[in-house]
């Protein structure tokens, strides 16, 4: 049991998720309702996917003292991370898919922990030594005791999994293996914070929660090994990174007995007032809940029809934020969407069942497609989305979860709404004139065309 | 044989091909590999934080996304299906099949693929790009040589030259800092001689200029990365080879160049054309003219260089040459092959080819400069060494905005970098001190004549 414990199971195999798909909320919701997991679907035609392996190296690229060796050929290493000079890659040649790596993956282990100094090192497989199959674990096992410093393998390979988001777990497992507290007793009033990025508002969510009576670990983006070590001893885990970071508090939870609170994203004032409330219970503190803020509805939002393109559990929020502020969610389109979102997807689907749901990473003529199709009044989602959406003429807002936590998100959407709706001149420069880079005709047709049910 | 390589920059050889193909109107890139291997080509143009969105600014990129069971069983099938349906979904006039390094593994046969589909009349090529046969600029030049090899056999027999018209290669798009504006610049100044640029690449690139390669009167290549293409032409078509010694950076370097050609295509430089180098000449005459009096306050450096072939010797000739700089080390980081040290290495001192970011830090460290110039990687480097940085060299991400460094114009814009660096405030404003190197945790300043003043921190 315990070495079944320590493969990675890849999304689709561990909460049902699915990564293609195109239709109506209230039919993929209907499909996590039953007994069956949603049936696997395939691409016909398809544009460059992510994979686990760039996932995991941007997750763990956020511990700042963590150093980071890809096995595999330089290209697979071209993820960008802070401090480069921690990050190294075996560089394998022809040659070495041939006859094996697992000297050269040892060298460059040694190397970059002579050069770097890291506090811990992580190894990432990529889909050629998976193909060859060479044997990460013992090289890791041994230098571990050669280095006298942790050293994990991270379980990518970018083959078992179609879902990126598998990346998040297999780097989850390695970084709870860092999170060993040793000795150190179980601190009961320490809260581990995980979050996506530093922002003003994250700083402020850190004030109202010390406000409560606990102190903050914050695991983000200037997280370090020792911040995960740390992490072993706290009391709970709040997550506000679902779809990056739930497994490694799922992790936490599993194996160091930190559990997870079960509160939904701190968005909006009632629900950070609700979060302050739960910790100051837990604490026996009086809650410290902050003034309503001087705007509570997003007037910019009322009748508008809104498309959202972010990934899922902050999509799903988001969603539930814009029909609570009278808009209309038309399109929601994430990377992948799975049995955790199932709660949130009925939801919406009860509030607006006829609302489109894209499920697929980076596809662009997906994308493309619905959009002009249902024409939006605005996108809310990543700069990327962004981007096409002005390409066609719609306004678009980048939205930034970190910058929506806490309770002044309703201003701060409103505020965004406004200035992208009163900025669309870059929207109709950016429209003028362009011509679509997919053929017209196949623009017409319809945007599943080419999701398929897998046949086995 | 691999190595252990730290701080890797650039991608791969599929990268490299990737990006060449989407910078080329017209050309189609169709990558048969797992999921990650094409999106990650797009990454370096973003910081860190977006890993899993494609990048707006690239066209489409289709791709197989093998799944386990293909590695298994084969993709061929998939790859017929996704060549069909990116026939149909994205209009091109070729497309390319670039292989990944698990295809290459398992031995798809994509030739066979590609060959169905050939035999119906569609414009399609295969091209082996998978990411262990080296850097991006390899996969960029193989990409290149391939499709000059695809127009020698679509048009075997040359059908006469167009008076001027020059092939540039050697510019890596996406790859190569400032391409874009360097591409530009290199354009204006051949047509400032009345010769015509045939760029593949850009925005005055495209399919129309794949067509017109076998028209050329010559092929000018600007670095090692652009020889394999311009020697295919050479074989097919006898277009003459005019390699330079990289980028011309400067008035001096921009008239060798433009000799060069002339030379080889046997007509002299007409009076209009001499007029305008004059007027280049004249425009890097004025902007040292003007930069003068703070040069000699910053006085002469000894400086540390890490660049690509195509700029780190044209950038380091000329601070040597017109600045009267020293070198203490220039680093060669885009691994370029062997036989190219010696051309890149003409007319410099301490050159050295090192791609490995410790090395070069190591490298920088052990150079006793007293400026470092380079790019990003750089700035954090002499951050620690606690030296003035001169950033020449931007990152990816900007590197399709900057305006590079050719010419007296690419020249001007490195005067004022250094000047950004040494001189902020104005021509004089604050130099009347120059920073000297100690090896300790902080830096002396002494004035120009010798008189100590007070410690302080420089860089930052």
């Amino acid at each position: 049991m315990a070495r079944r414990r320590n493969r990675i199971q890849p999304r689709e195999t561990r909460l049902d998720a699915v990564g293609a798909f195109i239709g109506d909320v209230a039919s993929l919701a209907a499909e996590y309702a039953r007994d069956e997991p949603p049936p696997p679907r395939i691409r016909t035609f398809s544009e460059a996917e992510p994979d686990d392996l760039s996932v995991a190296l941007e997750l763990l690229g956020r511990f700042r003292d963590l150093g980071l060796v890809v096995h595999g050929p330089r290209g697979c290493a071209a993820v960008p991370v802070h401090g480069p000079a921690r990050l190294a890659v075996t560089d394998l040649d022809q040659q070495d898919t041939v006859l094996g790596s697992g000297e050269a993956l040892a060298e460059t282990v040694r190397r970059l922990d002579a050069t770097a100094r890291p506090a811990a090192i992580a190894v990432l497989g990529t889909p050629v030594v998976a193909i060859n199959n060479d044997d990460i674990q013992a090289t890791v096992g041994d230098l571990c005791e050669e280095l006298g410093k942790p050293v994990v393998w991270v379980q990518t390979n970018a083959l078992t999994s179609r879902i990126a988001a598998t990346g998040a777990d297999a780097a989850a497992l390695a970084l709870v293996h860092l999170a060993n507290p040793e000795d150190a007793a179980g601190d009961l009033g320490l809260l581990n914070l995980l979050v996506p990025a530093a922002s003003p508002e994250v700083d402020d969510l850190v004030s109202g929660i010390e406000a409560q009576g606990w102190k903050v670990n914050l695991l983000s983006e200037t997280g370090t090994v020792a911040d995960l070590a740390r992490a072993a001893t706290a009391a709970a885990s709040l997550v506000l990174d679902p779809d990056t970071l739930e497994p490694l508090a799922a992790a936490l939870e599993d194996r160091r007995g930190v559990p997870q609170l079960p509160v939904a994203l701190p968005v909006g004032h009632a629900a950070t007032a609700a979060l302050y409330q739960t910790l100051a219970d837990i604490a026996g503190t009086t809650p410290v809940i902050p003034l309503t803020p001087a705007r509570t509805g997003a007037e910019a939002l009322a009748g508008r029809r809104i498309a959202i393109a972010l990934a899922p559990g902050w999509a799903l929020a988001l969603a539930q934020l814009v029909e609570d502020l009278g808009g209309e969610v038309v399109l929601l389109s994430v990377p992948h969407i799975d049995r955790r979102h199932a709660g949130a997807l009925a939801g919406l689907a009860a509030r607006r069942a006829a609302a489109q749901i894209h499920v697929g990473a980076a596809q662009g003529f997906e994308h493309e497609n619905l959009l002009r199709r249902l024409a939006p009044d605005l996108v809310l989602g990543d700069p990327a989305a962004g981007a096409h959406a002005l390409r066609l003429g719609i306004p678009a807002a980048a939205v930034v979860p970190e910058r929506l936590i806490g309770p002044g998100a309703v201003e701060r959407l409103d505020d965004l709404v406004r200035d992208a709706l009163a900025g669309s001149t870059l929207a109709l420069r950016a429209a003028r004139g362009r011509q679509s880079p997919y053929s017209p005709g196949w623009l017409r047709r319809s945007p599943d065309w080419h999701v398929k049910r897998e046949v086995k | 044989m691999s190595r252990a390589l730290i701080g890797p920059a650039g991608g791969c050889a599929l990268h490299g091909a990737i990006l060449t193909a989407l910078a080329i109107d017209g050309v189609v890139p169709l990558v048969h590999s797992t999921p990650g291997c094409a999106l990650r080509a797009g990454l370096s143009l973003r910081g860190p934080g977006r890993a899993t969105t494609a990048p707006a600014a690239l066209p489409p990129l289709p791709s197989t996304n093998l799944a386990e069971r293909h590695v298994v069983f084969g993709g061929t099938s998939r790859l017929r299906e996704q060549i069909k349906n990116t026939l149909a979904v994205v209009p091109g006039r070729l497309l390319t099949v670039l292989t990944g390094c698990p295809t290459e593994m398992i031995g798809d046969d994509v030739t066979a693929m590609v060959k169905e589909v050939t035999t119906q009349g569609e414009a399609v090529i295969d091209i082996a790009t998978a990411g262990f046969h080296g850097t991006a600029r390899h996969g960029a030049e193989s990409f290149m040589t391939a499709l000059a090899n695809w127009v020698g056999k679509l048009d075997p027999r040359r059908r006469g030259t167009e008076a001027g018209l020059v092939n540039l290669f050697g510019i890596v798009p996406r790859v190569d800092p400032g391409w874009l504006g360097n591409l530009e610049e290199i354009e204006r100044l051949l047509a400032g001689v009345g010769l015509k640029v045939n760029p593949l690449i850009g925005p005055s690139g495209g399919f129309e200029s794949l067509q017109a390669l076998p028209s050329a009167e010559a092929s000018l290549v600007l670095s090692p990365w652009g020889l394999g293409p311009a020697r295919t032409l050479s074989e097919r078509f006898g277009i003459p080879v005019v390699q330079a010694a990289g980028l011309p950076v400067g008035a001096d370097a921009v008239r060798q160049v433009l000799d060069l050609l002339s030379e080889v295509l046997g007509r002299p430089i007409d009076e209009a054309g001499q007029k305008f180098l004059d007027v280049e000449q004249r425009l890097e005459d004025f902007v040292l003219n003007e930069s003068l009096e703070s040069l000699v306050g910053i006085g002469r450096r000894r400086f540390a260089l890490a660049g690509g072939s195509l700029v780190a010797g044209p950038v380091a000739r000329f601070l040597g040459d017109v600045l009267g700089w020293s070198s203490a080390a220039i680093l060669v980081t885009d691994d370029p092959p062997e036989q190219s040290f010696g051309p890149l290495s003409a007319g410099l001192d301490r050159v050295r080819f090192l791609s490995d970011a410790a090395a070069i830090a190591e490298a920088v460290r052990a150079s006793e400069a007293d400026v470092v110039i380079g790019g990003s990687a750089e700035r954090d480097l002499a951050e620690q060494l606690r030296l003035p940085f001169v950033e020449v060299f931007p990152p990816s991400a900007l590197g399709t905005l900057s305006e590079g460094h050719a010419g007296a114009r690419g020249a001007r814009r490195l005067v004022a970098a250094i000047l950004r660096t040494f001189d902020p405030e104005g021509i004089g404003a604050t130099i009347t001190t120059r920073p000297v190197l100690e090896r300790g945790n902080e830096t002396r300043l002494a004035t120009v004549d010798g008189v100590p003043a007070p410690p302080r921190r420089i860089g930052r």
